[in-house]
């Protein structure tokens, strides 16, 4: 029903206007204008995605390698089964890939190459093309670098539950007498109330109050009335200490930075072919064919033995800032080990103050730890593909820099038929790719923590000659990351 | 700074456009015309939120809310009314939702299905500014302010808000007489005190 009183409502609301701080426009228009940039992070995701099998495809265009087998007798150099603690006899690798700790497809070996090697040594089934491992003794090698990502609103806490609703009599007594029994109202906003109104509350309560014969007032208890009563502030001073705030709480809210830490673990491989994946050349073993020369009393060169993929682990310390609402961007630094390993003889003094061992014999022989220390610098982008109430699915993926900064890997010399440790001839510097999932585990208002699948290969080659000659890491396995969010 | 000339005029003539015209620039994305639109609307807008609103920082905040929203689906509107009034429905509704959606006002915002009270017939002149009459209605519970400003401010009637609060069309009626017969008693007690004050006791 409409009548005067909602008319003269009506009319007089529609005066109100009040001017909005600019903060406000400025909050408006970062949120329209990261709708409109979301289309950014989606063609940067989509060129990753296509980056894989395009990757993929390069990568198994380039020549294969390959070794020529001899037609002599089985020497120490046929692969033989390492006595190892923990292994059991089996190909470790198989094992792995068994056990489920090793992605499947990533392993340089299959079972049955060495059994195709030793049963037809004299075959020439593979022909080789390797360089030459120099006399360690006389290295002076060139190291080749290639250069190869609301405020909160404060909880209202009521001291009462029910202090907005009012206790009013069932049948109010219209013979002029106030029945409304109101209860005290002690809320927190209202002792001390926006102070833009301060002026208009003033003015009403010093009306209302004294003619209302009550000893409490519809929302203010008696001490905060006479704290609203001495504020005078004319209406441009509110304004600036509006202003003020706002301003504060804009710097506040533009810091949007989280910090978190980084830890991951799994296991590292050194591989030919892109990612690992596909048939891999066994490339482990230097024999040259003489079989029609001098069969069954050739040249028989010493091979090294298979590197072996062994744990990795890496873990660093990140900041990340929110580029819209379901992406960011992350930074930070990590120390990365990735392991390989050999077999190896017994350890020898043929390097003065270098790291030396025999070539593995059926008496004695060991296993060899490589291990290579990088420090990683990656930049990545994390976008969130799912968001639940409990669960999150986020996508990372970047780059990222890594330099060698030590390693204790071996190189093989036939000649001396040893190993010996020479990290001039790796590439230091190396250029890596990584992708993950992360699923959150705890989610909290100032903490995050989530974990997933994760792998990382490195783009550029371990180094052009040697054992690790033209193979690239990769490493794969679980990351987890602590997020702390500053609000 | 000094600006171009260029932007000058620009900005002049955008100031001075009629509001379809400002729509069409704005849909084109142009950054100072959706400036220009949030400009033109912002003051009233903000007087809408902060009549659902207890403090005018939420008032900002369903105001950001709403613009937004305006901005999101300003392809939408058709034409067929003021634009107006179009930014208004949504402000509206961006107000409901974050007074359901806001810890701050949960407590408050529960529609009681009471015993009908007899609406007041009075229509007392109202006499003071509308800001006070703004704040006044903000003195009111959560819940009878919004029935009251979606009633008696925005029109709806009470089947419309019922729906739109999941309520009976009845509880509405009821909150909604409430509501009126409070702000007719206070708004009479400020009259009286007023006269005595300039004639004296």
């Amino acid at each position: 029903m409409e009548n005067k009183f909602e008319k003269q409502i009506h009319r007089k609301l529609d005066e109100l206007k009040i001017s909005p701080s600019e903060s406000v426009w400025l909050s408006v228009k970062d949120r329209i204008k990261h709708k409109k940039d979301r289309k950014w992070p989606v063609i940067i995701l989509i060129f990753l995605i296509m980056g894989i099998p395009i990757g993929y495809l390069h990568f198994s265009s380039a020549p294969e390698l390959s070794i020529t087998s001899t037609k002599s007798a089985k020497t120490d150099t046929t692969e033989s089964q390492p006595n190892v603690n923990n292994a059991t006899g089996k190909n470790e690798d198989a094992a792995k890939r068994q056990t489920g700790q090793m992605p499947p497809g990533i392993s340089d070996s299959k079972p049955g190459d060495k059994e195709k090697i030793d049963a037809s040594p004299g075959s020439s089934s593979i022909s080789g093309n390797f360089s030459v491992v120099r006399n360690p003794s006389n290295i002076n090698r060139e190291t080749k670098a290639t250069a190869i990502k609301s405020q909160d609103v404060p909880i209202y806490k009521h001291e009462e539950e029910n202090q907005f609703k009012e206790q009013l009599p069932a049948t109010p007594n219209f013979e002029g007498e106030d029945n409304y029994q109101r209860k005290e109202f002690t809320s927190e906003e209202y002792r001390e109330p926006d102070q833009s109104n301060i002026w208009i509350e003033s003015r009403i309560y010093s009306h209302i109050i004294p003619a209302i014969k009550i000893d409490h007032a519809i929302l203010y208890n008696s001490s905060s009335i006479n704290q609203i009563k001495q504020l005078t502030l004319s209406d441009r001073a509110i304004a600036e200490i509006v202003k003020a705030q706002k301003v504060v709480t804009e710097k506040n809210a533009k810091k949007n930075w989280a910090v978190g830490i980084y830890a991951a673990g799994g296991i590292a491989h050194v591989g030919s072919r892109f990612l690992g994946l596909g048939t891999a050349p066994a490339a482990d073993y230097l024999q040259s064919a003489n079989s029609s020369a001098n069969p069954g009393g050739g040249t028989v060169i010493p091979s090294p033995s298979k590197i072996r993929n062994e744990v990795g682990y890496a873990a660093g310390i990140f900041l990340e800032k929110e580029i819209s609402k379901n992406s960011s961007i992350s930074f930070g630094i990590n120390f990365k080990e990735l392991n390989t390993s050999n077999v190896t003889g017994r350890k020898n003094d043929s390097i003065p103050g270098g790291i030396s061992f025999d070539s593995r014999s059926s008496n004695v022989s060991q296993e060899y730890r490589n291990s290579f220390r990088f420090l990683e610098l990656p930049l990545q982008f994390n976008t969130q593909l799912v968001k639940g109430n409990k669960i999150t699915l986020l996508w990372h993926g970047g780059f990222a820099i890594s330099q060698l900064i030590s390693s204790n890997a071996l190189q093989f010399d036939p000649a001396l038929k040893s190993y010996y440790n020479d990290n001039s001839i790796f590439n230091k510097t190396q250029l890596g790719f990584n992708t993950a999932l992360s699923l959150s585990i705890i989610k909290q208002k100032n903490l995050a923590i989530l974990a997933g699948p994760f792998i990382d290969y490195h783009l550029t080659r371990l180094t052009d000659e040697g054992l690790y000659a033209k193979k690239h890491f990769v490493f794969a396995g679980l990351q987890t990351r602590i997020l702390f969010e500053k609000k | 700074m000094q600006r171009s000339p260029k932007s000058i005029c620009q900005r002049f003539a955008i100031g001075h456009m009629d509001d379809n015209k400002l729509l069409r620039e704005a849909l084109k994305g142009k950054p100072e015309a959706q400036h220009e639109l949030y400009h033109r609307f912002a003051p009233v807008m903000l007087g809408i939120c902060f009549r659902y609103t207890k403090s005018v920082a939420d008032a900002e905040d369903v105001l950001q809310e709403g613009f937004v929203k305006v901005f999101k689906h300003l392809h939408q509107f058709k034409g067929d009314g003021q634009l107006g009034a179009w930014i208004r429905r949504i402000m509206v509704n961006s107000a409901l939702n974050f007074l359901k959606t806001n810890k701050k006002y949960q407590h408050d915002l529960i529609y009681n299905d009471v015993v009908l009270h007899p609406v007041s017939l009075e229509d007392p002149v109202i006499q003071i500014e509308a800001k006070e009459l703004a704040a006044l209605i903000r003195q009111l519970p959560t819940g009878y302010q919004t029935i009251f400003n979606l009633h008696a401010v925005e029109g709806y009637s009470h089947v419309e808000i019922g729906e739109m609060l999941g309520i009976a069309d009845g509880t509405s009626r009821s909150q909604y007489a409430r509501a009126r017969a409070l702000l007719i008693d206070w708004l009479k007690k400020i009259s009286l005190s007023e006269q005595k004050e300039r004639y004296g006791k």
